[in-house]
């Protein structure tokens, strides 16, 4: 079948971009603030805490207040455009069903049939998702502004996991992998979680970079944050290759239809995408951020802008991917 | 340079086990009644079979004369196989557009056409295929 890129397909692919950055987002957000924090010093006396608890509990903030409002204020607007996001995929669905135009987004007939699909499961877990993260910070903020001892609260990684498995649970019941089976769900979820941890944390990673420019001393603080979220990298872009790789041979019959066929192609694509940007993380990895004892901030940050311009044409292709070709056409 | 080989070897036998061998399609119609192109006697039912379960959450049926009224209610429950009363038919073209979505969540729509003529016998079901519809996902 012909791509057809209507003014619907297009609105498709909007409202996923949004969603997909927004879920990126807050979770990547999510992990600067928990890279940024520091656990306090236990007494003495203190029993052991499990090691769960020992990796949540009372960790303490040590950034100027207007970083922590700023951080705070993109997890929050994440959040918005996350629902907003969330709603109008919805609402498009019901459009396109109808067939009688714009109207017909406002069926409420309509949109009670899809709310028991998996169109309306799929947009009703992530809106739920946006929801309680939004719900779970504002509850944390004024642990987070604290002017004194700012700390993340452990509900809040509370409600970022239960958000987590909530988005998760959407990309397993609705799109291409929905009908492979639980391996597969697993897997979504797990690429899912990982897409959002790395690439949602570039944009508050390249924040505390630009702080750092003002700063007169070396940014040991920074290259300390990087080198831990460098040694997380590992098991991230591991488990990101690892399920997506997975997928890749659940939805395709072949390799040769990775070159032979439009959707083939366009998932060629997006690996070539995501080969370049390993290639610079392995940069900021093994050369940028080593080179922060020198004070070379402007150049890790020159580079992560690069991560993320190749972040989001994945994020484009991906809902590209997702809107105008599916793997019926390799049948 | 066997060690090569053998590695070779494993990499090719992982990479057979793990390639899904099913075919994996959208939802499509596999058969109806009338058929597609088919020239029947007034329908008193149409017939529509889908390759996996499926919500066929929208069907009209358009003649000549403008939208005929069926017995369509759109239904939340998932099926494969759908039967949509029909009023009798004067003789003419007809076209139906049904819209579904799959268990992907994904929306299929597509139409066939079939032509009333009372001398010609009544319609049976027959399998045949129809090309892709207009996806949305």
């Amino acid at each position: 079948m012909p791509f057809a890129a209507g003014p619907w397909e297009l609105a498709s692919v909007l409202s996923k971009v949004l969603s997909y950055a927004s879920l990126a987002s807050l979770v990547g957000g999510l992990l600067v603030f928990w890279l940024g924090s520091e656990r306090a010093a236990r007494p003495s006396s203190a029993v052991a805490s499990p090691l769960l608890l020992s990796l949540l509990n009372r960790r303490y903030l040590h950034w100027p207040l207007a970083l922590r409002q700023h951080l705070l204020q993109l997890l929050l607007l994440a959040c918005l455009v996350g629902s907003f996001a969330a709603l109008l995929f919805f609402l498009l669905q019901v459009g396109v069903v109808n067939q009688t135009g714009v109207a017909g987004m406002f069926d409420s007939f309509m949109a009670g049939l899809l709310l028991q699909s998996p169109i309306g499961y799929g947009a009703g877990l992530k809106l739920t998702g946006f929801l309680v993260a939004a719900v779970t910070l504002l509850l944390a903020r004024p642990a987070l502004l604290a002017e004194k001892d700012a700390r993340l609260p452990v509900s809040l990684y509370s409600g970022a996991l239960l958000a987590l498995v909530l988005f998760a649970a959407s990309f397993a019941v609705l799109g291409h992998v929905a009908s492979l089976g639980v391996l597969a769900g697993v897997a979504i979820a797990v690429h899912i979680s990982a897409m959002g941890l790395w690439i949602g944390a570039l944009y508050p990673l390249h924040t505390l970079c630009r702080q750092e420019q003002h700063r007169d001393e070396p940014a040991v603080r920074l290259q300390a944050l990087l080198q831990t979220f460098g040694r997380l990298g590992w098991a991230i872009t591991g488990s990101l290759l690892l399920a997506g790789g997975y997928l890749l041979t659940q939805l395709l019959e072949q390799p040769a239809d990775l070159l032979s066929t439009p959707y083939g192609l366009m998932l060629t694509g997006k690996l070539l995408l995501v080969v370049c940007l390993l290639g610079l993380a392995a940069l900021n990895k093994f050369r940028l951020v080593p080179a922060l004892a020198g004070e070379k901030v402007a150049a890790l940050q020159y580079s992560i802008r690069g991560e993320m311009g190749l972040a989001f044409l994945i994020l484009v292709l991906t809902a590209c991917l997702t809107t105008f070709t599916g793997p019926v056409h390799l049948l | 340079m066997k060690k090569m080989t053998l590695l070779q070897g494993l990499a090719a036998a992982l990479l057979m086990l793990v390639m899904h061998s099913a075919a994996f399609a959208h939802s499509a119609m596999s058969s109806s009644v009338p058929e597609n192109g088919q020239t029947v006697a007034t329908p008193e039912m149409l017939m529509l079979h889908f390759n996996g379960n499926v919500r066929l959450v929208r069907l009209t049926v358009t003649g000549d004369n403008g939208i005929v009224e069926t017995g369509f209610v759109p239904d939340a429950a998932a099926n494969m196989m759908f039967h949509v009363a029909m009023p009798p038919l004067v003789a003419g073209a007809y076209r139906v557009n049904w819209t579904v979505i799959g268990e992907d969540g994904h929306s299929v729509s597509e139409d066939f056409r079939f032509t009333v003529d009372p001398n010609a016998p009544a319609a049976v079901m027959s399998e045949h295929g129809h090309g892709g519809g207009d996806h949305v996902h």
